[in-house]
Parts: structure tokens; sequence; C-alpha cells
């Protein structure tokens, strides 16, 4: 008799292959910022969809001062009004002790094209498993999770809890599999690093725990 | 040498480097990126997970699409 784990790896066969997989997440991580200004995360691209009113406050905000064109000016009026005298005590000179000031601000955006993103993610998935001949309605996560949690109520009621629980960690870890794991590392950032290698060891621990209790 | 208690989230704050621009904006950095940052409302705007407009400074004013004469 097969273990759930031998038949985890027996449905690899239903992906593409890893190096596929690895170019195209590569190619995404890279360009998404350099076309956008902004890191390629899932999760707070969500955040962002489930803000969408303030966000549209924010980019309305943004282009209207675009519009009126000159934010330095704008900035140094309420700092005057901040600050008062203490702000024209400063020397007129800039402070160059400090790096210059992005040469552009990122660009804020819609959540109407946060949704694109999230069809095109759906869409794309579709058209991978359509290409790879793998394409059908599924309501099982495969053998291995139906080896462990069955297919009626019970997997239902874990696939729910597991998405809160994913949800809750990467609201409070600031980001998941691609903000840290693509983007961060990619950018070296240390919490990056400790993020992901923390989500990925509790990941392995708990099959591996799940594999004695259950297995 | 004392260490600056820089505010953490000064590297994907789009003001942060804006204040660079002149003397008298680093004021901002040194009244609250450098020093109470805790009290940044663009700081806690942010830990809540919300859009940070880049027209809301520091203090919890807004930047006026008309810049006051």
């Amino acid at each position: 008799m097969q273990n759930p784990l031998s038949n985890l790896l027996a449905t690899q066969s239903i992906y593409w292959p890893w190096w596929a997989g690895a170019l195209a997440l590569g190619f995404i991580a890279i360009f998404f910022p350099l076309v956008l200004r902004r890191p390629l995360g899932v999760s707070g691209l969500l955040g962002r969809l489930v803000h969408w009113k303030e966000e549209n406050e924010a980019a309305d905000a943004e282009e209207q001062l675009a519009e009126a064109g000159d934010l330095e000016a704008a900035l140094m009026a309420a700092t005057l009004a901040r600050f008062g005298d203490e702000a024209t005590k400063q020397p007129a000179a800039p402070a160059c002790d400090e790096p210059a000031a992005a040469d552009g601000l990122s660009v804020r955006i819609r959540p109407a094209e946060h949704f694109m993103f999230f069809a095109a993610v759906v869409i794309g998935a579709f058209l991978a498993a359509l290409a790879h001949g793998t394409a059908q309605l599924r309501w099982s996560l495969g053998p291995a999770f139906e080896a462990y949690f069955g297919s009626g109520p019970l997997s239902m009621g874990v696939l729910a809890a597991g998405g809160l629980m994913i949800g809750f960690g990467v609201r409070m870890g600031g980001g998941c599999t691609s903000g840290h794991g693509l983007t961060g590392c990619g950018a070296f950032q240390p919490a990056s690093f400790l993020g992901t290698a923390s989500f990925f060891g509790a990941g392995v621990a708990a099959a591996f725990l799940l594999r004695g209790l259950l297995g | 040498m004392s260490e600056k208690n820089i505010c953490p989230h000064a590297e994907s704050c789009e003001l942060f480097p804006q204040f660079s621009l002149k003397a008298a904006l680093k004021l901002w950095q040194i009244h609250y990126c450098e020093a109470k940052f805790e009290g940044c409302e663009r700081y806690k705007l942010s830990l809540e997970g919300k859009p940070v407009p880049i027209t809301l400074l520091p203090d919890g004013t807004n930047l006026s699409a008309k810049p006051a004469k």
C-alpha cells in the first residue's frame, strides 16, 4: 500500500518542470518592480484590493498633486506652516548628507488594475494546465490530502482553517512567499530571509508532524 | 557615537527621500523619522496595513494640491 508521501510524489508529474516555473517567477520578480516601481507581493496586492476605497482616495490625491506640478513647493509650504521660524532659519542649500531624492515617485496602482493581476493569475494557471493537458475542475487537493482529511466537510473545514491561518500569518509577517521569498530575498533583505526560512521551516515541521500523527 | 533611531519604514516611505531635498524639509526627518517615528501618521497608517498617500505628512496634515502662497 502506498503512503501519502509517495502518492504526493506521484502527483508531481502533473506540474510543469521546476526550472520553467523558476524562470517565470524570476522574470516577474525582476520586471514587476522595474515596470511598476513597486515590489511584487501577492498578499500585499490583495490587501490593497481590500482597502480599495482608501487606495482610490490616495490615488486621487496624488493625481491632484501631480497635476499641480511641484511636490517640493507643496512640501516647503507645509514645512513652513508646521515648523515656522525653525524652517526659515535653515540654510537654503540642499541637505547634501543624505542621498538625493528618488528621481520619480512610484506609481499608485488603482484597485481595478490589482484585480486584473489576480484575474491574470487565475487565467495563467488555467492556460498552463490546459497546455499541459491537466486542466480539470477538482474539489480535492490530491490523494495525499484526501488520505489525511478525506473529501467531505472535514476537508472543507481544514482548507478554510488553513486559508484563515495563512491570511493571518502573512499580515502579521508583512508578506508571503512572493513578497518575502521572491522579492525580499532577491533584494537581500534580512527580514525576508528570516521570514522565508521561518514559514518554510514551519511548513516542513508541520508536514513531518502530520506524517507522525496521521501517517 | 550615538546611533540614530531611524524609522523602520523609512526605506519604503515615499516622502523620506523627498525630505532630503532641502535643509528645511529635513526638519521632518529630524522631528519624526529620526525621533518620534511612533507618532508619525504615515508610520501608524502603514502599521495598519492601509495605503499611505504621498500627500499625508507625518503630523497628519495633507499636502494641498495648491501650495499656500
